[in-house]
């Protein structure tokens, strides 16, 4: 074995020796800190207190007995489900728009893709601006009677922030989407006419299942910023009104930094990891299988 | 050309990394905004010995306090240099890391986590400190500063108070007077539902907010006939679901949020239900005494009042939530724990509580000190005065326990969750975070 590591460092030593920083960096800031947060949820460590007793798994039978996570649960499931699905459709109607041979396509490509680059947390602010006295003033000028509590009712406040979230990261996805549509060759394209083929047909019987392996990728992608998701529930509602917009991301931060409940958080942060995992193994899988079909 | 261009860019990019750099040095920690202040001392003799004392806290507003302060402090005692340190973006976390990783200020201030802390070893006992006799008593035996067992951590410095301040000229306009009684309280409401205008102004966006107007009305409802009523649940003999003024307060919160902005309430945050009370188009606002500021920005003559939220027909139980506010700690790992109590000592001095008072326009925590830095603080004087006041509300509780406290009210308003079955989540939080509170030490 020692042989065999000598005989790599004679010959690529010098490779080796410019991936030692980043490999350091990655160390340093990503493997430890996890290690040690598998260590913590297994403690019952809390606030400023220096002496730490091991607990074994109590941390995560009390996650899967709280209600309060129950419902962080649901709360971050059905906003996924919803950013997900609503966001890659558009995406794929934008990108479907910005394919088509039409004047301005570049300038509408930068337009779409603009909200992408802004910070969420702006992004969060300027949506609760518009939600609140923007909608407000717009039912007074139109003389409708009651507006719409958009963040303050608790049955759609969680799917207002899903619009906001869709806004801001439809135009990353469009981007691939495009790639995706540009790499299909128009031979095929050329042929499909040929023979007769209707716009729809050529929709959904040729381009939509050689977008297949792109549509799940983008799932995968989306799905991963939509089960971590922080920053809007944060800036727009802080998790409320009650447990209505918390999500997983924001209960843990409760936990830990409010509550001081650090060994609890970081049992609850090692369980939304396991599932981010478990759901990204499945798309990628089912991607896999689309990739060979196609 | 492309090559002199693109050096060019790289030359700029590089220079913003150090500038990046030199920024992060001079800000204790990333993206946080600091600013070291520090006052030095010219030493004629070598008598004494030159020594350097750190004061942390996260109060932007008494920088400047701190600075005039150091000043004099350094008249008295110009071997002692005080460098005055302000983390406003999230002090408690700064601190915590700053606890855990062993560079401990010498003077910082706690917030309301001072029991957290003590138990972690890190302060300084104060109990039989002789400069706290110039304290108010009252702030001293406070359960955010001294412990079950009646030792003291932290020196209270100023105080502040929650209550529902109230619009005296829109009131008189509609010919009514401050309520002193539950039913004046609820014919108050009636009268100005009927000429249409909200009694209260609400801004429940900001989830604190509700807590705000919850502590209103169950401090001077639990709090006012039971100063103890924490150790009473801690030890069984009471609890949310047998103590009447829980269900009181409950109550008097669905009052507030049925006769206020019902509709908008969400909707609205801090700052528009202060604008809101502002601009008088409501009546009353259950919230501290910060509120003042923004309010004075917008209304700066505005005739208002702050009064205790009534819980009976006995106006004696009328009672102001007051309490102290920020306090200072010395660190047990200090190496200049004798100078550092100095410092503290110039903090209880009566010219240093005016000044405090007059700059912060809050009430100083020091006896025998005149506050008169708004026209609302004569109020709270008299209120004072006459004993409607209850010191005691949620700065005794544990530390898991707040956010769980504040969880439940939204949904107690909208009627997901009915009387009973709240007070039963309360209790069985209290007790869970009690648990959590206590078992690691």
């Amino acid at each position: 074995m020692l042989d065999y590591l000598l005989k790599v460092w004679k010959k690529d030593w010098i490779y080796i020796l410019f991936l030692i920083p980043a490999v350091t960096l990655f160390i340093v800031f990503f493997i430890s800190p996890f290690i040690q947060s598998v260590y913590y949820s297994f403690t019952d460590l809390y606030g400023y207190n220096k002496d730490v007793k091991f607990i074994g798994l109590s941390n995560y039978i009390e996650a899967f007995a709280d209600k309060n996570f129950l419902v962080t649960l649901i709360v971050t499931f059905k906003y996924s489900i919803f950013v997900m699905i609503l966001g890659n459709l558009l995406s794929l109607l934008l990108a479907l728009i910005v394919d088509m041979k039409i004047a301005g396509r570049n300038i509408l490509r930068t337009i779409f893709f603009l909200p992408n680059v802004m910070s969420l947390i702006i992004v969060g602010f300027v949506w609760s601006f518009i939600y609140g006295d923007v909608s407000r003033t717009l039912s007074e000028l139109l003389h409708l009677n009651t507006s719409i509590s958009w963040l303050g009712n608790s049955n759609i406040a969680i799917y207002s922030i899903g619009l906001t979230a869709i806004w801001q990261s439809a135009g990353y996805a469009m981007i691939i989407y495009i790639a995706g549509l540009q790499n299909i060759s128009s031979d095929i394209i050329e042929a499909a006419n040929i023979d007769g083929a209707s716009g729809y047909a050529t929709f959904f019987k040729i381009k939509l299942p050689l977008l297949s392996p792109v549509i799940v990728m983008n799932l995968i992608l989306s799905a991963t910023t939509c089960l971590k998701v922080f920053d809007f529930p944060l800036s727009m509602t802080s998790g409320g009104p009650g447990y209505a917009t918390t999500t997983i991301a924001l209960y843990i931060y409760t936990l830990g930094f409010r509550m001081l409940r650090t060994g609890y958080a970081t049992a609850i942060s090692i369980i939304l990891f396991l599932i981010i995992a478990i759901i990204t193994i499945f798309l990628m899988k089912f991607l896999n299988k689309r990739e060979e079909i196609v | 050309m492309k090559r002199i261009i693109s050096l060019l860019v790289i030359f700029v990019l590089s220079f913003t990394l150090f500038s990046a750099c030199s920024n992060s040095s001079k800000t204790n920690t990333s993206g946080n905004e600091t600013s070291k202040v520090s006052v030095s001392s010219s030493m004629p003799e070598t008598k004494v010995e030159n020594v350097k004392v750190a004061l942390f806290h996260g109060k932007q507003e008494a920088q400047e306090t701190f600075d005039a302060i150091i000043k004099e402090f350094n008249t008295q005692y110009p071997n002692i240099t005080v460098e005055q340190e302000v983390v406003t973006n999230d002090p408690s976390a700064v601190l915590k890391a700053r606890l855990a990783t062993g560079e401990i200020p010498d003077i910082f201030s706690c917030g309301t986590e001072v029991m957290d802390i003590a138990k972690g070893g890190f302060l300084t006992e104060l109990t039989n400190e002789p400069y706290l006799k110039n304290i108010l008593d009252q702030a001293i035996e406070s359960r955010t500063f001294t412990d079950a067992q009646g030792k003291t951590w932290a020196m209270p410095i100023d105080g502040s108070c929650i209550g529902i301040f109230y619009n005296k000229k829109l009131l008189a306009d509609n010919g009514l007077t401050a309520p002193q009684t539950l039913s004046e309280f609820k014919k108050v409401c009636e009268t100005l539902k009927s000429k249409n205008i909200p009694s209260f102004a609400l801004g429940f966006k900001d989830a604190w907010t509700i807590k705000m107007a919850s502590v209103s009305a169950f401090s001077p409802a639990v709090y006012g006939f039971n100063l103890t009523w924490d150790d009473d649940k801690n030890s069984g003999k009471a609890t949310f679901a047998n103590t009447e003024g829980w269900k009181t307060a409950f109550n008097n919160l669905k009052l507030i949020y049925d006769y206020g902005n019902t509709k908008t309430a969400f909707d609205t945050d801090y700052n528009g239900a202060c604008s809101m009370f502002a601009l008088g188009k409501a009546a009353m606002m259950p919230q501290g005494l910060w509120a003042l500021e923004p309010i004075r920005k917008i209304a700066p003559d505005l005739d208002i009042g702050i009064m205790g939220m009534p819980v009976s027909e006995n106006p004696a139980d009328t009672k102001l939530h007051q309490f102290p506010d920020f306090s200072l700690s010395i660190s047990s790992k200090s190496e200049h724990i004798t100078e550092c109590k100095k410092f503290l000592e110039l903090m209880s001095t009566k010219e240093i509580g005016e000044l405090w008072s007059n700059k912060a326009k809050l009430f100083s925590a020091v006896k025998g000190v005149s506050s008169n830095f708004d026209p609302i603080a004569a109020d709270v004087t008299k209120l004072i005065g006459n004993g409607k006041i209850c010191i005691q509300a949620d700065r005794g509780w544990s530390t898991p326990f707040g956010p769980e406290y504040e969880k439940v009210l939204p949904e107690f308003l909208l009627g997901k969750k009915d009387i009973n079955i709240t007070l039963d989540t309360l209790d069985k939080a209290w007790d869970k975070a009690k648990t959590l509170s206590q078992s690691s030490k």
